[in-house]
């Protein structure tokens, strides 16, 4: 049996019932649908700004797509635009620093600073995804992806499966993912310990590659009706090329003088783990997340960081209906990579000739200990019947010992770590049709 | 309020009670249990609400007080009763007095039950003074009723649809409506498809054999549907079958009526408002509909008269 509709010549009782009785629903209103079948959009673009270094806007559009079945499609195109000064690796020393990059260009820095080499580069990621039933109460979801600079290619796949529990109030997962890197830096690889930032550097390879391989176990239960907790564990295996082509160290004498730079060298495979618990309360109308993540890798780093958020829906008090203030705070503690040097010591770390006594060093101050705090706040609202627009602030600042034990000599005066502060900003909107 | 008898139905959960005389339900998708209840709870708790606040049957009701209260002082009614009265005062006079909820005092003189025979007219001569809105002294800004003696009014089909789209609104408020479907005694609103992105099978009892078989179905992944009519009540007069509609006006049955008419409308109130007066145009009913523009169903009496 099919409805008959028909187009309306004039239907002035149809329309003004229909005002009578949103009158008569009142503030209460009558449900507003969603649409079967339909498209969703959302599109961002993060603007992501490091004082006095490096500028990235990134735009993102996401497109999605339920279909019968309970399947679901999904794309998501991300470009980057990047550019300003990155450090090189190379650790602030008593006297200036001169250097010439890749493609020839002069750089350095004062006494006391850290050398950053001026870059500019993009990015384009596309990402694919696909979720379907395979049995009851278990989703299959399968995910493709590409990324391209310049001097990189990343191509990825992950497959992973959820199951829910009889009562559907625990939800196992199990997932796969696999990607491999392929790195062609300008100037290619150097090889390790070699002079670095000098116009005659010892060229190895033109690129080199990596393979990265992560496995993760979850399960998340509903605890009571305000209650959500979530367990993840994870473990991941890096194998090939994780040498930073393009970062160097320092070489110091014994009285901490500078004597000049080398290439950095890592090991060539890093085994990661993380364990993650995070935690939804529901408290009526707002929600809080609370999370705890522990990460740890066979280069000796390990992390602990906490996240709390605080999801706000300000509708009775200020007449803000449908918006969402989430106010958000992250804390982050890491310990140094066992290899990592403020700079080599010759004598300790290199020989008089330059060769080194160490297996691996690097001066990036990504694995070096440090404390970092991010504070944010996200705005959503709606925008009409289908659409919501969002913004987001946060600022990030990294902070680390600035006059480490190891330091020798003429470095104890100096600040040898280089504190991150860093403002980023997303504004987006979502669209459903 | 016990947590809700909960039963798995499909990737989603059922609730079943008992309101409006009649079988409701809830269908949830995409819930996990606990929500399922919340949503469950929240439907229920209109729905009653609903029921006892207009019920004509209760003395305590908006209903009963103002219906106790005809001939004598003028009742002050809570701000969801008014709304409704004032909701009920515009469609009577959108429809020029064809929707009438003062009408139910005719079913005084008529026995709709199997083999009755119509009334003599003096009977309805005698009760059409007790009918009519326009009668009524009523005062939306100071939420004031007042009945002359003998008069009564019933919020009974209007309640039913407005505790559909109130309850729809609370679940959508409450963040649980996404694959949601609300049902009180075959009005409905839709709140979206069910999880699968497919629309929900609602099915349409046969007024020729009602509760036995459902005549068909029809897809709702959206809004509001409401039905008009029941097929177990007609006269015959020289055996011919009379209408069951009453027509506020005359107090007779309107020639030509269908048996039932379904509306598909954005709330289960217009829709069951459209779907009442569609079935006071009797012969008309289809034509009118269309010129309302809206998705309908009409089934009309196997003309024999059975």
């Amino acid at each position: 049996m099919q409805l008959k509709s028909s187009a309306s010549k004039a239907a002035p009782l149809a329309g003004a019932l229909a005002l009578a009785v949103s009158g008569a629903l009142g503030s209460l209103g009558a449900a507003r649908p969603v649409r079967a079948g339909g498209w969703s959009v959302e599109q961002s673009t993060l603007i992501y700004r490091e004082a006095q270094r490096v500028n990235v806007v990134e735009p993102v559009i996401q497109l999605s797509r339920l279909l019968p079945g309970d399947k679901r499609f999904g794309l998501r195109y991300t470009y980057d635009s990047m550019s300003g000064a990155s450090p090189n690796g190379v650790a602030a020393a008593d006297r200036a620093q001169t250097y010439t990059s890749p493609s020839g260009n002069a750089y350095g820095a004062a006494a006391g600073e850290f050398p950053q080499r001026e870059f500019r580069d993009w990015r384009q990621a596309l990402a694919l995804d696909w979720e379907q039933p395979i049995a009851e109460r278990t989703v299959a979801l399968l995910g493709a992806s590409a990324s391209l600079e310049t001097d990189y290619l990343s191509l990825g796949a992950s497959a992973t499966v959820k199951r829910e529990t009889a009562s559907r109030l625990g939800t196992w997962s199990a997932g796969l993912s696999l990607s491999s890197e392929r790195v062609s830096p300008e100037g290619g690889f150097k090889k390790p310990f070699s002079a670095y930032g000098t116009a005659s550097d010892d060229e190895i390879a033109a690129s080199d590659s990596k393979i990265i391989v992560d496995g993760l176990v979850g399960y998340s239960q509903v605890l009571n009706r305000h209650w959500v907790a979530d367990l993840n564990l994870g473990l991941g295996r890096d194998a090939g090329a994780m040498t930073e082509p393009y970062k160097g160290l320092g070489v110091v004498d014994a009285a901490g003088g500078h004597r000049g730079a080398v290439y950095e060298s890592r090991p060539d495979s890093r085994l990661r783990t993380t364990v993650d618990l995070h935690n939804r309360v529901h408290l009526g109308r707002d929600i809080v997340h609370a999370g705890l993540r522990w990460y740890g890798d066979d280069w000796g780093v390990s992390a602990l960081t906490g996240e709390l958020s605080y999801w706000f829906k300000p509708e009775s008090f200020f007449g803000l209906e449908g918006w969402t203030l989430r106010p958000q705070v992250r804390w982050s503690r890491q310990s140094a990579a066992d290899f990592f040097r403020i700079a080599l010591v010759e004598g300790r770390d290199i020989d008089l000739a330059g060769a080194p006594l160490v297996e691996h060093a690097s001066a990036d101050f990504r694995l070096d200990a440090m404390t970092a705090w991010t504070l944010g706040l996200r705005v959503e609202a709606p925008l009409g019947p289908a659409s919501r627009w969002n913004l987001k602030v946060e600022r990030y600042l990294q902070s680390g010992d600035g006059s480490p034990d190891e330091a020798v000599g003429a470095q104890r005066a100096l600040d040898l770590y280089p504190e991150l502060e860093v403002w980023m900003a997303t504004v987006g909107w979502s669209w459903t049709f | 309020m016990d947590a809700p008898a909960l039963q798995p139905a499909g990737p989603g959960w059922v609730h079943r009670f008992e309101a409006f005389a009649g079988p409701c339900e809830l269908l949830v998708e995409g819930l996990p249990r606990w929500a399922a209840e919340d949503a469950a709870r929240l439907v229920e708790t209109e729905a009653l609400a609903v029921e006892a606040r207009w019920s004509r049957y209760r003395d305590d009701s908006q209903v009963g007080r103002i219906n106790a209260a005809a001939g004598g002082a003028a009742v002050v009614v809570d701000e969801e009763t008014a709304a409704a009265i004032e909701l009920a005062a515009q469609a009577w006079r959108l429809s020029n007095g064809l929707f009438d909820i003062s009408s139910g005092v005719l079913r005084r003189a008529w026995n709709f039950a199997p083999g009755a025979r119509p009334p003599r007219p003096e009977a309805v001569e005698e009760l059409l003074p007790l009918v009519g809105w326009g009668k009524v002294d009523w005062d939306p800004a100071a939420r004031r009723i007042r009945l002359p003696a003998g008069m009564q009014i019933d919020l009974g089909g209007l309640g039913k649809e407005l505790a559909v789209d109130r309850a729809a609104g609370r679940l959508a408020a409450a963040g649980l409506g996404a694959h949601a479907l609300v049902n009180f005694g075959g009005d409905l609103f839709a709140l979206g498809p069910r999880l699968d992105g497919r629309p929900w099978r609602v099915g349409l009892d046969d007024p020729a054999a009602s509760g036995r078989r459902a005549a068909g179905g029809l897809d709702l992944a959206s809004g509001g549907l409401a039905t008009s009519g029941d097929a177990r009540r007609h006269v015959l007069q020289a055996g011919r079958r009379l209408g069951h509609v009453l027509d506020p006006r005359t107090g007779w049955p309107v020639p030509g009526a269908p048996s039932s008419v379904s509306v598909l409308a954005s709330t289960c109130t217009q829709a069951g408002l459209l779907a009442t007066l569609a079935l006071l145009q009797g012969a008309r009913a289809e034509a009118w509909l269309a010129e309302q523009g809206v998705a309908h169903e009409v089934l009309r009496p196997d003309p024999v008269g059975n």
